[in-house]
């Protein structure tokens, strides 16, 4: 049981110091740098001066985050949701994919900055925009992905389902869906910095409360430990969320060969 | 076309009952390739099984082995021709769930366990009237799986694996029992071992079992008849009746019948 433990501290270990090593490393070369040839903080500040700025007014920083990973994840929950009930239409047939697939393409590649304002005007500057915007972001990989998923259901296993008789129901249910987890947590892993940037995107347009806000306001005030203070929480918020999603992954998929090599920390 | 006869002379013939035959007649089958090529695989291929039999189907690939069985099992259909399964059509048979399906590829389902993977035939189509199942736990015993219920397949090896994906044909208890070169991608040793399995597996269970395989020793020593493909659409099925005795042991791999079986069948591999 020790034992155990210990090994697997050590493989966290393993898994954490070096990385950390390189972000401490770079850090100390920013700091010295800045502090030899005396850039102006409104330039590039220290990261020294980041982290008294952001532990200076943290219930400030805590709020906006928490209202950015709401919309972010509110966003991505809507935008997953959508592009599932979306795929599995598709998959009925042919023909509905054939008409629905280029709507979604459609949605895809036109730019999100120039609808966001648009969404100010029509839904105002609640919280709602932000998440459609994140939503609409995360919406097209889940949905290809799925889709692709759904369809790479082995032959031989619908083969013998139907000689069983199974509906089309019963095998989309028991094979095709459960078929498609590998390929949404690769969309998911896609989606959900996406998610954050369409949060963030959103947030510059309207309102006061979140990071992007704050990026903005720091931005005109020309107040860079803040605009700086704001990157560095949208940062560490996309690992966080990202290695949530890895987490929940290696639980599920603990029966796909992807999860085979992977290391045992997360 | 001739429909082929089954000899009945030999008292290793099983007691057949008319209702329970399998009757193949006049299956004509096509293909057109992209370049709009028609290809016939399957020429009024008949024949018949009688309840019980073990018929394995041998001949070179592409000679339209797997498409017989999935017209047999109503996955495709024929252009011509007629099957019946006990005297009913493949898609009622399909709708009673009295036909086993066993691929080269165990197909097993990666996220159920052994015991979830045995008992996905009788999750779907419940509406049939066909709940003759065989207990999960029994047919995991008997396929020698017992300790093994809550592994999933990626823990099992090759054989194994296959082993579970004959429990889960067998758990409908079917009428009629369709292997499609189960060992086929098995290692020779475990192949080996396999056959004597299967035949132990049937013997206490005694489904009709139609085996395709490109092994001729294998065929002659699981099977009660071995219907030879011709390779081109023009020959004739050849009707091969192995009079061995049952049951079979290594020590019939050495018989000289069987090495006279083996000459005989590959000689009419070519026609």
């Amino acid at each position: 049981m020790l034992v155990n433990w210990i090994k697997r501290i050590k493989e966290a270990l393993d898994l954490i110091v070096p990385p950390t090593v390189v972000l401490l490393s770079l850090f100390v070369i920013w700091e010295f740098s800045v502090r030899l040839t005396g850039v102006a903080d409104y330039i590039l500040p220290a990261p020294s001066k980041i982290m008294i700025e952001i532990i200076a007014n943290i219930s400030d920083y805590a709020f906006n985050t928490l209202v950015t990973i709401g919309e972010a994840i509110g966003g991505f929950i809507l935008g997953v949701i959508v592009a599932i009930v979306g795929a599995i239409v598709m998959y009925q047939s042919r023909f509905l994919e054939r008409g629905l697939l280029p709507v979604a393409i459609l949605i895809k590649v036109t730019p999100v900055i120039a609808i966001a304002p648009l969404f100010v005007i029509w839904f105002g500057f609640g919280l709602f925009p932000k998440i459609l915007i994140a939503a609409i972001i995360t919406f097209f990989p889940v949905l290809v992905n799925c889709l692709a998923g759904m369809r790479a259901t082995s032959s031989d296993i619908t083969d013998l389902l139907k000689t069983l008789n199974a509906s089309k129901f019963e095998i989309m249910i028991k094979a095709s869906i459960p078929n498609s987890y590998p390929y949404l947590f690769a969309s998911f892993k896609i989606a959900i910095p996406l998610a954050v940037i369409g949060a963030v995107v959103a947030e510059w347009f309207t309102g006061d409360k979140g990071l992007g806000s704050m990026i903005i306001r720091a931005h005109n005030n020309l107040d860079m430990p803040q605009l700086f203070g704001a990157v560095f929480i949208l940062a560490f918020v996309g690992v966080l969320l990202t290695s949530l999603v890895w987490y929940i992954e290696k639980n599920v998929l603990f029966w796909h060969d992807s999860q085979k090599n992977q290391n045992k920390i997360l | 076309m001739k429909t082929l006869d089954t000899k009945t002379d030999d008292k290793y013939m099983r007691v057949e009952s008319l209702n329970n035959r399998i009757s193949i007649s006049n299956i004509c089958k096509s293909y057109t390739s992209d370049l709009g090529v028609e290809h016939k695989v399957l020429n009024s291929v008949s024949f018949e099984i009688g309840q019980s039999e073990f018929v394995s189907i041998v001949g070179p690939s592409g000679c339209g082995k797997t498409t017989l069985l999935k017209i047999i099992a109503g996955l495709i259909s024929p252009d011509s021709g007629q099957v019946t399964i006990g005297g009913d059509s493949p898609s009622k048979s399909r709708s009673s769930k009295s036909i086993g399906y066993v691929f080269q590829d165990p197909a097993l389902i990666p996220w159920r366990t052994v015991y979830e993977n045995i008992q996905l035939p009788t999750e779907v189509n419940r509406q049939t009237g066909n709940t003759n199942y065989r207990n999960t736990k029994e047919l995991i015993s008997l396929v020698g799986l017992s300790g093994f219920a809550e592994h999933y397949p990626h823990q099992l090896s090759g054989g194994m694996r296959q082993r579970v994906s004959l429990a889960r044909a067998l758990s409908i208890n079917p009428k009629l029992l369709l292997m499609d070169e189960p060992f086929g991608a098995l290692d020779e040793i475990t192949r080996e071992a396999m056959r004597y399995e299967l035949l132990d597996l049937w013997n206490k269970t005694k489904p009709t079992i139609m085996f395709v395989t490109h092994n001729s020793a294998e065929a002659i020593l699981l099977s009660d008849r071995v219907i030879v493909m011709p390779e081109s659409d023009t020959g004739d099925t050849t009707n091969i009746t192995i009079s061995l005795d049952r049951p079979r042991s290594e020590k019939t791999e050495s018989d000289e019948i069987f090495n006279q079986l083996i000459k005989k069948v590959r000689s009419s591999y070519k026609c």
